[in-house]
C-alpha cells in the first residue's frame, strides 16, 4: 500500500509536469465533448440540398416542390444531366428527375439520383423525401377518395328516392291487375242465355251470342293484359330487390371517410424517450467513445513514456514487486479517468441540460467500469511497444476496430451473423447499451447483470495479459 | 564486515543475445571495499557485465556469487545490497531531487524520519542539498550525475556501480566526481566502475579488467599489469617525409631492438626494451639518410597504451 501510494503520487507528478501530455489527455477529451455536443444538439439536418429537374412545370410539380422546399434546399435545374452529375460531385444531396406535367393518375415516375456511398447520410435523406412525398400522395389520393365516397353517396340517395317510385309503379300495377280480375270475373258471371227468346222471334239469339262471343273475346284480352301486368310486376319487384342491395351495400360500407380508406391501417412510431435532439441519442456512444480513447490511449502513453525514461531500470532493480508497479500504473491512470469522467458528466449537465441526473451514479459506475477495461487494454499495448509511435498507432487501430464494430457507424444488424456474433461481444457495444438502458430509459443496476459479467471477465483477462506481456517483454531474456 | 570468502565472484559468465555471444565465460573476483575498474571498447560487453550483475539480465550459462550466495537465486539480496547509476541518469527528469530520492527510498521500504535523514545525508555528500527542490531536468551535466550516485546509493548498498559516471563531463566535474566516488569507497562502498578514459582508472581503480568482445583479457591492478606490459617503452616519432617503413628498415638493420610498431595520427609507435638506445639509433640513421625530424619521445607504457597494444594484438590474433 505503500508503495502503491509512492507510485500513484509520482505518476500524478509527472503528468502534471509534461505540460503537452496533460493538455492533449485532459483538455482533449473536454474540448471533443464540448464540440461534438454544440454539433450534434440540434434534432434536424442542415442544408440538405435538392436538385430539381423537370422540362415542364404542372401544378402538382410545384406543390411537390413547394413541399420539399420546407426540409431541403431546393435549386431548380435546366439540366437533367447536370443534376445527376451535381450528386456524384456531392452539389447536391439528392436530385430529383420530375416528368414533365405531372398529374394525378399519370404513369410516369418521379426519379430520386441519391448517393448511397454517403451511406450515413444517404437514409436519412430517403426517409425525409419519403415522408414529405408520403405526406402529399396522401393528400391528393384522400382527396380522390372523398370525392368518390361523395359519389356514391348521392347515387346510395338517389335510389332511396326513386325507389318508392318503383314501389308505387309496382302496386299500381297489382291494383290494375286486381282491378281486371274483378272485371273479367263480373264479365264471366254475365248469364246471356237469359236473354235468349226460346221462340227467337226477332232473332235475338243470334245477337246474344254475337255478345256472348264478344265478352268472351273481351275475356281473353284482359288475361293478356293482365299477364303483362303481372310481368311488369315481377321486373318491378326485381328492380326493387337490386335497388335494395345497392342500397344496403353502399350502406354497408365499414369505412365512410377518405382518410380511413386511404389508410386504412393508422400506425403511429412512439419514441419511448422524450428527448429530441441528435446529441441525446449519440450520447452513450459518445460517453463510451471517449471514455475509450481517453483510457486506450492514457493507458499506453504513461507505460511508453515510463519505458522510455532510465529511471525504468532504476524501478526494476528495486525490491519493489512487478505486480506493484502493474497495479499502480493502473490505479494512477484509471483515477485521471474517473477525473476526467466526472468533469466531462458534469459539463454535460451544465452545457447540454442532458437530464440524466438521476441516472449520473449508475452511469459513472458503468463508465467506471469501462475505464478499467480499456486501461488495461491500453496498459498492454504500453508494455508491449517499444516506441510511441507504433504504440499510438496500436492504440487508435484498436479504438478504431472496436469504433466500427459498434452500432455508432453502422447497425450491426448489416454485419453478416459470424462478426455480429463477436460484435456484440465487443466492450465498447457492451457499455454503449448499458449507457443507453441506463441514460435514456432509465434502466436499474439489475437490468445490466450480463454486461456487468461480460466485462469482469475482459477485466480479469485484459490484468492478466498485461501483466504477462510486462513480464514477457522486460529483458529477462 | 569484511567477507572471508570471495565478494563478487563471476564464474564462466557466458551471455547471448540470439546468435552473438556477448559475453564469454567470463572469471573474475571483485575484491571488498575497492574500486574495481572494467575496461573495454564500446560494444566489448561492460554494460552488459554490470547489467548480469544486478540480475537485469539472467546469463546463458555461468554464475555469479555475492559472498557465496548465487545472486540468481537470491534477487532481494541483490536489490537491496547494489547500487546502480547509469550512463544516462536513472532518474526522473520531472521530479525535483528531493522527490526522486523520496520515491526511490520508498521503494527500498524507507520511511519517514529514516528516509529523511537519509537524504540529507546524501545531499550532503553529494553536494546537492541547496538544490533539492530543483527539477532533474533542470540540474546541469555534473549536478545529474550526483544526484543518478545519490539514488543508487538511497538504500546504503554494500556495491555501487557505476557505469560511464565521467562521460560527457569537463576536466573540473570530472575531478569532483572521482574525489566523490572515492569519498563513497571510503565509507565502506565496493565500487565496480566502467569508463573509456583509462588515466583515470589508472588513477581511480585498486583493480582492473580489460574486456574486449565479451572475453576478459586481463585483469588484476593496474601496477601488476604495467609491470606485466611495461618491459617495453614506447617511442612517438613523426617525420617529414613520413617515409616511415624505409626508416624502420634501416633502425632494424642498425639492430635497434622494435618489438611492435603501430601509427597514430600522423606518427609512428616503435615498442622497444630500450628506449633511450632506440632515440638514439633513430638520431644516428635520421642524420644519415638526412631525415627531418618533426617529434621524438620515449615514454613509459601507460595503461592506456598497454590497453591498445592488448586490444590491437586480440584484433591481429
Amino acid at each position: 500500500m505503500h508503495n502503491l501510494l509512492n507510485i500513484i503520487l509520482k505518476n500524478f507528478r509527472l503528468l502534471i509536469r509534461n505540460k503537452s501530455s496533460a493538455l492533449i489527455v485532459i483538455f482533449g477529451p473536454l474540448i471533443l465533448i464540448f464540440l461534438i455536443g454544440m454539433a450534434f444538439n440540434t434534432s434536424s439536418l442542415h442544408d440538405l440540398r435538392l436538385g430539381v429537374y423537370t422540362s415542364s412545370y404542372s401544378d402538382l410539380t410545384n406543390s411537390l416542390i413547394d413541399d420539399l422546399d420546407e426540409e431541403f434546399i431546393v435549386i431548380e435545374l435546366d439540366d437533367e444531366q447536370y443534376c445527376i452529375d451535381g450528386v456524384k460531385s456531392n452539389e447536391f444531396n439528392v436530385c430529383a428527375v420530375i416528368p414533365p406535367n405531372l398529374k394525378i393518375g399519370s404513369d410516369d415516375e418521379i426519379v430520386f439520383y441519391a448517393d448511397y456511398s454517403r451511406i450515413n447520410i444517404v437514409y436519412n435523406i430517403i426517409s425525409t423525401i419519403s415522408s414529405k412525398l408520403d405526406v402529399r400522395t396522401s393528400e391528393i389520393s384522400t382527396n380522390l377518395t372523398g370525392d368518390l365516397l361523395q359519389k356514391l353517396n348521392t347515387a346510395k340517395v338517389t335510389l332511396l328516392e326513386k325507389k318508392t317510385i318503383v314501389n308505387s309503379l309496382k302496386q299500381n300495377t297489382e291494383i290494375a291487375t286486381t282491378e281486371l280480375d274483378s272485371v273479367k270475373q263480373d264479365l264471366k258471371n254475365l248469364d246471356l242465355d237469359d236473354l235468349k227468346d226460346e221462340n227467337d222471334t226477332a232473332g235475338i239469339n243470334s245477337d246474344v251470342d254475337k255478345l256472348a262471343s264478344e265478352i268472351n273475346d273481351t275475356i281473353n284480352s284482359i288475361t293478356i293484359i293482365q299477364d303483362s301486368l303481372k310481368g311488369n310486376s315481377d321486373q318491378l319487384a326485381d328492380l326493387n330487390s337490386a335497388m335494395s342491395n345497392i342500397i344496403s351495400a353502399a350502406s354497408g360500407l365499414q369505412l365512410t371517410e377518405a382518410e380511413d380508406i386511404v389508410t386504412p391501417v393508422k400506425t403511429r412510431i412512439e419514441p419511448l424517450t422524450i428527448d429530441e435532439s441528435h446529441l441525446n441519442y449519440l450520447f452513450p456512444a459518445l460517453l463510451v467513445l471517449v471514455v475509450m480513447l481517453i483510457s486506450i490511449l492514457l493507458g499506453s502513453t504513461t507505460l511508453i513514456n515510463e519505458k522510455s525514461t532510465f529511471a525504468y531500470f532504476r524501478n526494476f532493480i528495486t525490491p519493489a514487486n512487478d505486480i506493484i508497479f502493474l497495479i499502480g500504473n493502473f490505479l494512477s491512470n484509471f483515477l485521471v479517468v474517473i477525473l476526467e469522467i466526472a468533469i466531462i458528466l458534469g459539463l454535460s449537465l451544465v452545457f447540454f441540460g442532458t437530464g440524466f441526473l438521476n441516472t449520473a451514479l449508475l452511469t459513472l459506475f458503468i463508465l467506471s467500469i469501462g475505464a478499467i477495461v480499456f486501461v488495461l487494454l491500453g496498459m498492454i499495448i504500453g508494455y508491449g511497444f517499444r516506441s510511441s509511435e507504433t504504440a499510438n498507432l496500436a492504440s487508435i487501430s484498436v479504438a478504431s476496430l472496436m469504433l466500427f464494430f459498434s452500432n455508432t457507424i453502422l447497425p450491426l444488424e448489416s454485419l453478416p451473423s459470424f462478426l455480429r456474433g463477436l460484435a456484440i461481444l465487443n466492450p465498447f457495444v457492451i457499455l454503449e447499451s448499458m449507457l443507453k438502458k441506463t441514460i435514456l430509459f432509465g434502466a436499474p443496476l439489475a437490468d445490466h447483470a450480463l454486461g456487468f459479467l461480460i466485462l469482469v471477465g475482459y477485466i480479469m483477462l485484459f490484468g492478466l495479459l498485461a501483466y504477462l506481456v510486462d513480464e514477457a517483454t522486460k529483458r529477462r531474456l | 564486515m569484511v567477507p572471508l570468502g570471495g565478494f563478487i565472484e563471476i564464474k564462466n559468465l557466458t551471455k547471448n543475445f540470439g546468435k552473438k555471444t556477448v559475453l564469454d565465460k567470463i572469471d573474475l573476483d571483485i575484491p571488498y571495499n575497492k574500486i574495481f575498474g572494467l575496461i573495454g571498447e564500446n560494444g566489448s560487453g561492460k554494460t552488459t557485465l554490470l547489467n548480469t550483475l544486478v540480475g537485469f539480465y539472467k546469463p546463458n550459462r555461468g554464475t555469479v556469487l555475492f559472498q557465496s550466495l548465487d545472486i540468481f537465486k537470491d534477487m532481494r539480496g541483490v536489490e537491496t545490497r547494489f547500487g546502480f547509476a547509469t550512463q544516462a541518469g536513472s532518474f526522473y527528469p520531472n521530479l525535483s531531487v528531493d522527490e526522486n530520492l523520496r520515491y526511490f527510498g520508498r521503494l527500498y521500504n524507507l520511511k519517514g524520519r529514516a528516509l529523511k535523514e537519509r537524504i540529507n545525508k546524501l545531499l550532503e555528500l553529494v553536494e546537492l542539498d541547496y538544490a533539492r527542490k530543483t527539477l532533474g531536468k533542470e540540474l546541469s551535466t555534473g549536478m545529474k550525475r550526483r544526484l543518478d550516485i545519490a539514488c543508487a546509493l538511497i538504500h546504503k548498498p554494500v556495491v555501487l556501480i557505476l557505469d560511464e559516471p565521467t562521460e560527457d563531463l569537463d576536466p573540473m566535474l570530472r575531478k569532483e566526481l572521482l574525489n566523490l566516488i572515492r569519498r563513497i569507497n571510503e565509507s565502506g562502498v565496493t565500487i565496480i566502475i566502467t569508463s573509456h578514459l583509462l588515466e583515470e582508472v589508472e588513477e581511480l581503480c585498486d583493480e582492473v579488467a580489460i574486456l574486449h568482445r565479451g572475453r576478459l583479457l586481463e585483469k588484476g591492478t593496474p601496477e601488476k599489469i604495467e609491470k606485466k606490459y611495461g618491459k617495453n617503452e614506447v617511442v612517438h616519432l613523426e617525420l617529414e617525409s613520413r617515409n616511415y617503413q624505409a626508416f624502420v628498415k634501416e633502425l632494424i638493420k642498425k639492430r635497434a631492438k622494435i618489438e611492435d610498431v603501430d601509427y597514430e595520427g600522423k606518427k609512428i609507435l616503435l615498442y622497444t626494451p630500450k628506449g633511450d638506445k632506440l632515440l638514439n639509433t633513430i638520431m644516428k640513421v635520421a642524420k644519415a639518410k638526412k631525415e627531418k625530424i618533426i617529434y621524438v619521445s620515449a615514454d613509459k607504457m601507460s595503461l592506456n597504451i598497454i590497453f591498445e597494444m592488448i586490444v590491437r594484438g586480440e584484433r591481429n590474433a
